[in-house]
């Protein structure tokens, strides 16, 4: 009898043993979805847009790099060396410069983008709407142009300041999405025309001004893209459209102008009231931390006027020239020697208030600097600002551009100096009374000064085909050095003979 | 598959049938020292009849009436052949053999003589490695088998091992071997997130009996697709029928640091800091301003210090602390263990347990470890035998405030960079330069306090067990179901403390992570073991085996707490993050293994195993892996049979398949996964691209043996040839970023490994006499030469990864040969493509210098016993490798923002004329127009090394004072870890893998203990 059980248990062993054989492979990721069915619905869709913004966020982009690069490769940044960071930037060291993963993310978003815009006209699940279309269209079409404008002005040149014996042309466009391993073995693209690529920023952007209606400042508004619409034809040097989409984006913007009292307390704000267009950084989840974010970048304080607690490591703060322009003067005099060597110490201030959003930082890290405050957690956490795309001062400053440059087809001294008064007297300086070269300089400046650690100051100087002062900290660079494009990907080179590197990379 | 399995169980049970039974014999087999052996095997000469022996060593069984003579064999004893006597009762005595090749080895599924085998396979036995304060089995094997390379990730206890079986074949996937413990597949991934953690050091390496290491794809091609990395077979100490038999051992010591790293004082580090500041301000660093900057930098009121003199006066005031000093301790090292094994001829048994602590030599990182483990095997009739093998063990580790890197407070990295005149406490005993406050310099973190307040630990909690029965259906044939599981949580928690900077202005931050992993395994084996007529032996067995694997985890995050005493999470105003994940893979498998043995003299094995694996694409679900072997053991034929030097010769010779399965649990599908959130909602990308093509790489290897023993074992070892090619070779082939991609993970390339691997033994001192002078000296070596033979589209070079190029290792170092420093400037200088001097080299200018594997490596081991004395004394090396450290790359800047070696302050370019490798000082890290001073092959440096790794100097009590005492043995013992290393190296320890920052690194070991039996 034992025996017999045994031999069952057995049995019911071996039957156990095999009984996996017929779906025995069968397992299913729970953290991912299948990607041949993810666009299939409104939450699906929803979903991805989401990365299509959030992407923006990343140091490589918004979180540090569109912002705090152009501020140390031009002249408004020296490197105080606390971790070392953007200290290569600053020295404009050869390949310092916007790092392989700009370019990578931006095409990964603007995959997304293409992926996006190429399902949502097919898809008709539930509870989608056509006004949803249009919307997700626009916003995706808006987003779109934003990483091919970043792109453009990152590794090509801007149309009008070429250096011809250098000039390689634009960047690749990719307008289809890529969603199979042999679509993506396939791509080789080559660089488009400097020209071309901006005709398709306009374009995507023309169609996202024209059907947009999600609301600003956190996502793709019609106002923003009639300001951005100006900055790119800004840069194109097409003056009239400049000051044409300016002027739509004024009157649509009313009066988001702040005066000069409130002009610093907005900046405390986690959502200035100029804001047109922002990245939100919504959580704490979303910091990018201590080493790398916009606050840690610019500044040592976690606080204003609180010099006891250090926070950051206040890797980049303002240079001579630009703490000169803002109308700050140093204990002990302007000079060279002091600034690098005794903690600073603000003598005197003008009336200018952009100047009070530069202060002292602590000694925490050693010396005490001038630091920019424009980013010292405003969103209630530390290391956590919104990330500032477009504010209504600057399109302001450029209908003022338009309107005075020489040579504009909308050339009007007049009219131009009323828009820098409107910025100079809204900041606490007086009325100006210019003409000429000196009203276009001042415009210039006033843009310098208004949008300082914004990220706009090395593409303004590179659009203008300006050399780069950077005295008394570092050497000049000029316009027709190699440095002022950033190096394409090697890999991506290496990989593509369609593609070719920027001159003496 | 199962149709063909039950069609071969039928006609090995038909010939089973054929032969009738009518007289038994019986009778009992024991050894030289009388005590009874199990399990023998006793059968009639020229037939298949036979039965073994129980655990009494008795037999019996029925023999044909015209049976004449019966064999007796059990594994490592001699055969011997019995005539049957007319009383049919026999008591047979086996001697010992001495020879070599009658060791058994395990080879998966199956226990072999290794005599039989015919694969390349390395065993390492538990007395080699026993009593050795290695918390992990994987690291005990370190010079021990030729051709396994073992390396650190760090000196942490418990921490992670590398363990490569003849080179690297791999690229992306896993290159560690799959580990077995008693028939229980291992998972070996470390789940643990707040400190290095090493899955296999669940087990008390002392409870270990054997390791087996399966290295030819021939032998190994048992496991198929997970065995391309080769196998490392466990077998545990299991109980003996007899006397109950109980253990006692236990050895502490103290763990202490290789060395310090020789840094600057104060005044030095100034000077040079001076000379930074200087040369970037064209300005001599004895100027008045250039020094008053660097003693504001020092945080030294410089408002009256207005004259050289007060400058000088005060630089010379400057203290210096020994940082790393205070973070540097001596560890304790503890282990205790009792184990009782006994039984009856029915059951055995072994139960055993351990404690073992180990104290990192770097703050409060330390191991602790319990373990309980039970074996019980019982005969439940004559034909069914079950059998369990239970570990469950728990081990804690707490957690440094890092592991490795450059971070502030990192405590290898940051305490002899830090600026020396930070001192380190204040007058009042507390802690210097914490929160509001910091210290001056970069490290502005007081990495001591840092490391004392930050808490945290992981916790290992596993089981590894499994149970099985041997249904011995007919005295040929086995059928055993075998079941197991390896079930571990990993528990963690880890608490940033509000004093430290990085939770101060939080107010402290917690995290919690919990894994869990449940790795289930079914294996159905048939094994089948007879002989026809005497000459042909042929044994073999069919399976089936299915593994399951799950792993999930869930984790938290909150920040904002009352006081540094709460650290628990619901304490914390803010609650930051949550998490959870899952993944896990399915694998089913049949699998086969015949060998034939033709009269002692000449093998041939076969194996099969067709797998399944989850993991792959659609269309390369199944994967067939077949190998052969085949040997000729000359010491058996009939012109050796005089040449009595001869002990033992053979030639061995093997090819097989297998494959490797380490890749992603869902790498081949197409998904959208998780995206960063905007505004509040979730969001989801296009996170990969589906590949139906993906596959398994395919470990081909073709080997070549020679097993040897001269004179009477006084000249032993054996000779390894192979060739491994790893073709299917997974690669990240990189698309253009502008597909919105970066690679796809597809079956393209190729790597090829070659080596010959010697394991050579003298006895140059072999008294006549076991208790006279003896000594054996056992010399490892292996010499791999691993190369990439062939990537994607004819490329001779990986896009962006200018280590990976054709015809060259994995991890190739290319980069701009360094040139010294200009003697006229002191400007750094490289070679460019032409040769010429260049301060800016570019890509082009980059060439090979070498890689990062070792081209040899192996150990020495030398055993002397006299009397009751046994010293043994282990050497390994590697050489033949580049190393990279962060660490040393700071420490050797030309800033001085960091402290620095001594080096760097003797040898920096100072003056015109002077010729040296060290650049001048610059504040700026690069020269104008210059690249960095770091860049190119400066960073680089020879790896080699030699290291007295191991010594044991053991004392067993004899006889007589055993018997007084009433014990069976007993035994003292002092051993030394780490004792002595040659090198060049910079850096604290030698031993890591690939480029390390900042890592803690491993220490000088010494223990004593006792071993009491009784």
């Amino acid at each position: 009898m034992k025996n017999i059980i045994l031999k069952f248990s057995l049995l019911t062993l071996v039957v156990t043993g095999f009984s996996a054989c017929r779906d025995a492979l069968v397992i299913e990721p729970r953290q991912s979805i299948d990607a041949t069915t993810a666009l299939n619905s409104k939450d699906g869709i929803n979903a991805a847009i989401v990365s299509v913004y959030s992407r923006f966020k990343s140091v490589r982009l918004y979180g540090r790099d569109l912002i705090a690069l152009p501020e140390a490769l031009a002249d408004n940044g020296f490197a105080s060396n606390k971790s070392g960071r953007l200290l290569p930037e600053a020295n404009n060291v050869y390949r310092a410069h916007f790092g392989d993963a700009l370019w990578s993310a931006c095409y990964n978003g603007i995959n997304q983008a293409n992926l996006i815009i190429e399902s949502v006209p097919a898809v008709n699940a539930a509870g989608i709407t056509a006004a949803d279309k249009t919307s997700w269209l626009a916003q995706m079409y808006f987003l779109r142009a934003l990483y091919l404008f970043d792109m453009a002005r990152v590794y090509s040149y801007i149309p009008g300041a070429v250096v011809a014996a250098q000039d390689k042309g634009g960047i690749p466009i990719i307008l289809k999405g890529i969603n199979t391993s042999e679509g993506a073995l396939a791509l080789k693209p080559a660089r488009a025309g400097i020209d071309d690529v901006y005709k398709q920023i306009i374009a995507d952007l023309t169609v996202a001004e024209a059907t947009l209606t999600t609301a600003g400042p956190n996502f793709a508004n019609k106002t923003a893209a009639q300001g951005l619409l100006a900055r790119v034809y800004l840069y194109m040097k097409d003056y009239a459209n400049a000051k044409k989409w300016a002027d739509a984006c004024i009157t649509a913007a009313g009066s988001k102008l702040s005066n000069a009292s409130a002009y610093v307390a907005q900046w405390r704000a986690a959502t200035h009231n100029e804001t047109l267009f922002q990245f939100t950084l919504a959580t704490n989840a979303e910091n990018n931390g201590v080493n790398e974010s916009l606050q840690t970048s610019f500044s040592t304080l976690t606080a204003p006027g609180n010099t006891i607690v250090t926070g950051g490591f206040g890797d980049l703060v303002p240079s001579i020239s630009l703490l000169n322009d803002l109308g700050i003067s140093l204990t002990g005099g302007n000079t060279t020697a002091n600034f690098t060597t005794v903690n600073a110490t603000v003598a005197t201030r003008s009336s200018d208030v952009r100047n009070q959003l530069y202060e002292p930082g602590t000694t925490g890290r050693g010396k005490a600097y001038i630091e920019c405050t424009k980013y010292l957690g405003k969103n209630g956490f530390i290391n956590l600002d919104n990330l500032p795309i477009i504010r209504i001062a600057e399109v302001y400053l450029i209908r003022a551009e338009a309107l005075s440059t020489v040579g504009s087809v909308v050339y009007n001294e007049t009219a131009a100096l009323a828009d820098l008064n409107t910025i100079a007297t809204n900041r606490g300086l007086t009325a100006f009374t210019l003409s000429g070269a000196a009203l276009y300089e001042e415009v210039l400046k006033q843009r310098r000064l208004e949008l300082a650690f914004e990220g706009h100051r090395f593409f303004d100087l590179k659009r203008l085909g300006r050399d780069i002062i950077k005295a008394p900290h570092y050497n000049t660079v000029a316009f027709s050095d190699v440095r002022i494009l950033a190096p394409i990907p090697t890999r991506e080179v290496d990989g593509n003979k369609n593609l070719v590197q920027n001159s003496g990379y | 598959m199962r149709k063909i399995l039950l069609l071969l169980c039928s006609v090995l049970l038909l010939a089973g049938q054929l032969i009738a039974q009518n007289r038994t014999v019986s009778g009992k087999v024991s050894d030289a020292s009388g005590a009874p052996v199990a399990n023998a095997s006793v059968i009639v000469k020229g037939t298949r009849t036979g039965t073994t022996t129980n655990a009494s060593g008795n037999f019996s069984f029925s023999v044909p009436a015209g049976a004449k003579i019966i064999v007796i064999s059990a594994i490592g004893l001699a055969p011997q052949e019995y005539p049957i006597p007319a009383n049919g009762t026999i008591s047979a005595t086996l001697q010992q053999d001495d020879r070599k090749m009658e060791e058994v080895i395990i080879t998966g599924y199956q226990t072999r003589r290794k005599k039989d085998e015919a694969g390349a396979i390395s065993t390492v036995r538990g007395k080699e490695i026993e009593n050795l304060p290695n918390p992990s089995l994987d690291k005990a094997l370190q010079g021990r088998a030729a051709g396994v390379l073992v390396q650190s990730n760090s000196g942490i206890p418990g921490g992670g091992i590398n363990v490569r079986i003849r080179g690297t074949g791999s690229f992306l996937t896993g290159t560690q071997p799959l580990y077995v413990i008693d028939g229980v597949q291992l998972n070996t991934r470390s789940d643990a997130n707040y400190t290095e953690s090493n899955p296999l050091a669940f087990l008390n390496p002392n409870d270990i009996e054997a390791i087996d290491i399966l290295k030819d794809a021939a032998s190994a091609a048992i496991y198929g697709a997970q065995a391309s990395n080769g196998v490392v077979i466990v077998t545990t100490k299991k109980g003996r029928a007899g006397k109950t038999k109980f253990q006692f051992n236990t050895y502490v010591g103290q763990a202490t640091a290789l060395n310090k790293l020789n840094v600057l004082n104060s005044q030095q580090l100034f000077q040079l800091r001076a000379e930074a500041l200087g040369n970037t301000n064209n300005l001599p660093a004895s100027d008045l301003l250039i020094k008053r900057t660097v003693l504001n930098e020092y945080r030294i009121p410089i408002t009256n210090i207005t004259t050289d003199k007060a400058a000088d006066d005060a630089i010379a005031a400057l203290p210096t602390y020994d940082w790393q000093d205070a973070a540097f301790r001596s560890g304790a090292i503890q282990n205790y263990e009792m184990s009782a094994a006994g039984g009856n001829d029915k059951t055995t048994f072994r139960i055993s347990s351990s404690y073992n602590v180990q104290e990192a030599i770097v703050t409060t990182a330390d191991f602790k470890r319990g373990t309980v483990k039970f074996d019980l095997s019982n005969k439940a009739t004559d034909k069914i035998t079950i059998n369990t093998s239970l570990n469950a063990s728990t081990f804690n580790q707490n957690v440094p405030f890092a592991t490795s890197g450059s971070f502030l407070g990192s405590p290898a990295f940051a305490s002899a960079t830090i600026l020396p005149f930070n001192p380190i406490y204040n007058q009042d005993g507390t802690f210097f330069g914490v929160p509001p406050q910091n210290v001056a310099g970069v490290l502005n973190q007081n990495v001591i306090a840092v490391n004392q307040f930050n808490k945290g630990f992981n916790r290992t909690n596993q089981l590894v067990g499994n149970v099985s029965v041997d249904y011995r259906i007919k005295p040929w044939l086995t059928y055993r179901p075998f079941f197991g599981v390896d079930y571990r949580l990993v528990q963690g928690k880890r608490f940033t403390d509000p004093r430290t900077p990085d939770g101060f202005n939080r107010k402290g931050f917690g995290q919690v992570e919990s894994e869990w992993n449940t790795n289930i395994i079914s294996t159905q084996t048939l094994n089948f073991n007879f002989n026809i007529e005497d000459k042909h032996k042929i044994d073999g067995l069919v399976g089936y085996e299915y593994r399951r694997e799950n792993q999930e985890g869930i984790g938290a995050t909150a920040e904002g707490f009352p006081t540094y005493q709460f650290t628990t999470l619901n304490t914390a105003a803010t609650p930051l993050s949550t998490t959870e994940f899952f993944t896990g893979y399915r694998r089913q498998s049949v699998f086969s293994n015949l060998n034939y043995n033709y009269n002692g003299k000449y093998i041939l094995s076969g194996i099969m195993r067709y797998d399944g694996s989850s993991r792959f694409g659609e269309n390369y679900r199944y994967g067939l892996f077949p190998s052969i072997r085949a040997a000729w053991n000359l010491d058996e034929e009939n012109f050796l049979q005089n040449a009595s030097w001869v002990s033992s010769l053979r030639f061995r010779a093997s090819y097989g398949i297998t494959g490797n399965d380490q890749i992603g649990n869902f790498d081949g599908l197409g998904l959208y996964g998780s995206a960063s959130p905007y505004n509040g909602s979730p969001g989801i990308t296009f996170s990969q691209l589906a590949n139906p093509e993906l596959r398994w790489e395919k470990n081909k290897t073709a080997n070549l043996g020679l097993d040897f023993s001269f004179f009477g074992n006084k000249l032993f070892g054996s000779l390894e040839a192979y060739d491994r090619l790893t073709t299917d070779l997974l690669l990240s082939q990189p698309v253009q970023f502008t597909s919105g991609f970066s690679s796809i993970t597809r079956n393209v390339g190729s790597i090829s490994n070659k080596g010959i691997e010697l394991t050579l033994g003298i006895q140059p001192i072999k008294s006549a006499r076991p208790e006279g002078f003896n000594w054996t000296s056992t010399f490892i070596f292996t010499y791999n030469k691993n190369k990439v033979a062939k990537l994607y589209d004819n490329l001779q070079e990986l896009p962006g990864d200018p280590g990976t190029r054709v015809g060259r290792e994995l991890g190739s170092v290319f980069t701009q040969k360094y040139a010294g420093v200009n003697a006229a400037t002191g400007r750094p200088m490289w070679y460019d493509s032409l040769q010429n001097i260049t301060y800016q080299p570019q890509n082009k200018d980059r060439v090979y210098i070498g890689d990062v594997q070792p081209n040899y490596w192996g150990g020495w081991t030398n055993n002397f016993t006299y009397k009751g004395f046994t010293l043994d004394i282990f050497f390994q090396y590697e050489y033949g490798k580049l190393g990279n450290d962060g660490q040393v790359n700071f420490m050797l800047e030309n800033i001085a923002r960091l402290n620095s070696f001594v080096d760097v302050y003797d040898n920096r370019w100072t003056k015109p004329g002077q010729i040296t490798w060290y650049p001048r000082m610059n504040s700026a890290g690069a020269e104008s127009k210059g690249s960095g001073a770091q860049s190119g092959s400066r960073m680089w440096f020879k790896s080699d090394y030699i290291r007295l790794k191991n010594v044991t100097l053991s004392y067993d009590l004899d006889g007589e004072v055993l018997r007084r005492l009433k014990i069976n043995n007993a035994r003292f013992y002092l051993q030394g870890t780490n004792l002595w290393t040659s090198s060049d190296w910079y850096s604290y320890d030698i031993e890591f893998v690939g480029t390390s920052t900042g890592i803690i690194p491993q220490s000088r070991n010494i223990t004593a203990g006792i071993q009491l039996g009784f």
